[in-house]
């Protein structure tokens, strides 16, 4: 009996991920933005480019066939053109079978441009692989590690809005407010509401605070040498509060998931063992952390720093030095990874010792 | 003395006094960490592929994370081969998500930032997605088959005669706990690298039709969807490998009494 359930439960696993891959190849009617298929691609000559600082590169020219899928003129097909590079930095080479928003080039819509890859599917598609995965390996628990992410998703859009309406004036203090909430919310989630949840939330927030004033502290001191905010992408407001609120919330996952280790494993310890002294429990906590410290700096690190890749290539080859493409491409996010990773360290001794306050223990 | 500095004094000060003369490695770790992925980038621009660097530059990270964290030998070697085993299948599926995807180089944000730069380099962007999907996600693998390994090898050593089932019921339990909380770390983490970007994207109203085909947004989701998936493949694979290594030492032992 249960052989055939798994059966099942395999049947609309892969019928879901079908569907969902179906679902994104034909809701081409969905978007507003004409959609089209490319159902032909010819590829001219290679021609060979050398640009200033001695970078060699081929750029090639396609005609495109692409038929609508969408629109008052969709099923008739069109001509363009597209030109794509070896680099391919900001172009792409198109293949026959993908789909693409266009742009109509004239009143009379008879002629096109392609404006951007349709990328719904490998998106979708790839959403569902981890949500199986979760499930499969996880169960109930993966469901209950999704909906954390979701709240959390929710809070943040949530305090986006908020800091926009407030034209970004504000926004330290909202992010303040946000990690507290951050904070209640998935440590709640993954704790229950026990007394190492209250040990957990307390030192995520103090170490959190302590090395965000550790931060604020270094640049006073420093006078924030070397620091460029114009280097931080992407920013339609001050690129400084940006960035010293990214910077409050940046370790804030690594920093629970370290309160939550040590809390519930020093927890487990004086139930099995309601004697054991409180120095004891607090030198368990120390050991506990200093295991964990070391590779949950790395998770940071390699996110804040492999981010920058595209941008510190280009810089190099455009004939900067060393020097100028660090402190203009990597300089934030190693600010970024060494502020996490004091918040990191510090938040050990603060979780060894509240949890000897408030877990109990001997004296 | 400029920010990085300070703040490394401070950082290098803290994990002495906190981890003692681990501190030192775990410092000295993450120094030759940047070493590293400096010189990767410098390799990139150089012209060397960039999916083959990769593979080689993350088998070395790798080693430096896992074997300068302060677990002991059973646990480091396991937890090397388990997630260099992870790390390569995610460059497979990183390189299957941009051959759809396309979402190399730089998105239609990025505007004024690259004007005045010569984008002909000659480097192949396409592969530098790849590059960096599998990079971020490397220290969050490390960690997850480090805490799963060490944490079952406990339970074997505390329930001597534990049968492979019975290891897979608490692997899934300890990983249940350990996905949980890496899921939280590298959530918070992309948020605080991409926080700029989604504060341009609700400013910009981009809707969720624009979203979700959008260059940028497609590429750091699958960063954050590629390494969550890495460290749920962590859980099984630490587990198996854990319980064969069990099986494996138990059965030299009693080799070794049946000779004697």
């Amino acid at each position: 009996m249960s052989n055939k359930r798994w059966w099942w439960i395999l049947i609309v696993i892969l019928m879901t991920g079908a569907f969902a891959l179906l679902v994104t190849r034909v809701n081409a009617g969905w978007y507003s933005q004409p959609v089209g298929q490319i159902t032909a691609v010819h590829n001219g000559a290679a021609k060979k480019n050398t640009d200033e600082h001695g970078n060699t590169d081929m750029q090639t020219h396609q005609t495109l066939t692409v038929k609508m899928l969408n629109s008052a003129q969709r099923g008739r097909s069109f001509t363009t053109g597209n030109t794509f590079t070896r680099s391919g930095a900001v172009d792409q080479p198109y293949r026959t079978g993908q789909q693409v928003f266009i742009t109509w080039q004239n009143n009379t819509h008879t002629k096109l441009s392609i404006t951007n890859q349709k990328r719904d599917t490998v998106i979708v598609l790839l959403a569902w692989l981890v949500v199986v995965m979760l499930m499969a390996i996880l169960r109930w628990r993966g469901a209950v590690a999704i909906f954390s992410v979701v709240a959390n998703v929710c809070l943040f859009l949530i305090a986006i809005q908020l800091e926009l309406l407030q034209y970004g004036a504000s926004m330290l203090w909202i992010f303040a407010i946000l990690t507290v909430l951050f904070t209640i919310v998935t440590l709640l989630l993954i704790l229950g509401w026990k007394r190492q949840f209250v040990v957990a939330s307390v030192a995520t927030l103090a170490g959190t605070f302590i090395a965000y004033g550790i931060f604020i502290l270094v640049l006073h001191l420093t006078g924030e040498e070397g620091l460029h905010y114009e280097a931080v992408a992407y920013t339609v407001q001050q690129p400084k509060p940006i960035f010293w609120a990214s910077i409050m919330i940046g370790a804030l996952g690594a920093i629970m998931d370290e309160t939550s280790d040590i809390s519930s494993a020093l927890a487990q310890i004086v139930v099995e063992t309601p004697t054991v002294h409180r120095w004891q429990l607090f030198r368990s906590g120390m050991n506990i952390g200093r295991e964990i410290v070391g590779p949950l700096i790395s998770i940071l690190f390699m996110i804040f720093m492999a981010d920058t890749f595209p941008m510190a290539v280009l810089y190099l080859d455009n004939g900067n030095s060393f020097a100028q493409t660090f402190t203009w491409t990597m300089y934030l996010g190693m600010v970024q990874s060494l502020v996490s990773a004091i918040g990191i360290v510090i938040t050990v001794p603060l979780t060894s010792i509240l949890s000897v306050f408030w877990l109990g223990g001997r004296r | 003395m400029d920010v990085i500095s300070a703040l490394g004094l401070v950082l290098l000060v803290l994990l002495v006094a906190v981890c003692g003369k681990s501190g030192l490695t775990i410092f000295f770790g993450l120094v030759l960490n940047f070493v590293l992925l400096f010189i990767t980038v410098t390799l990139f621009g150089l012209g060397a592929p960039p999916i083959i660097t990769t593979l080689l530059v993350s088998a070395v990270i790798l080693a430096v994370i896992v074997f300068f964290s302060a677990a002991g030998n059973r646990v480091t070697r396991i937890a090397y081969v388990v997630s260099l085993a992870v790390m390569m299948v995610l460059c497979g599926l990183a390189w299957l998500i941009q051959y759809f995807a396309n979402i190399q180089g730089f998105g239609n944000e990025v505007g004024e930032d690259i004007g005045g730069f010569s984008l002909l380099i000659g480097v192949p962007f396409g592969q530098i997605v790849v590059a960096i999907l599998t990079l971020s996600a490397l220290g969050a693998v490390a960690e997850a088959s480090i805490a799963v390994t060490s944490g079952l090898f406990e339970v074997a050593d505390t329930v001597p005669n534990i049968t492979p089932s019975q290891l897979f019921a608490d692997g899934q339990v300890i990983g249940g706990k350990i996905i949980g909380t890496a899921l939280n770390t590298l959530f918070f983490g992309f948020f605080g690298s991409y926080l700029a970007l989604f504060i341009w994207f609700v400013q910009l109203k981009y809707s969720p039709g624009l979203l979700l085909n959008d260059k940028l947004f497609i590429s750091e989701a699958a960063s954050v969807l590629l390494s969550t998936m890495g460290v749920v493949a962590t859980v099984p694979l630490s587990t198996w490998v854990v319980s064969w290594s069990l099986r494996h030492g138990k059965a030299d032992k009693k080799k070794k009494e049946v000779k004697e």
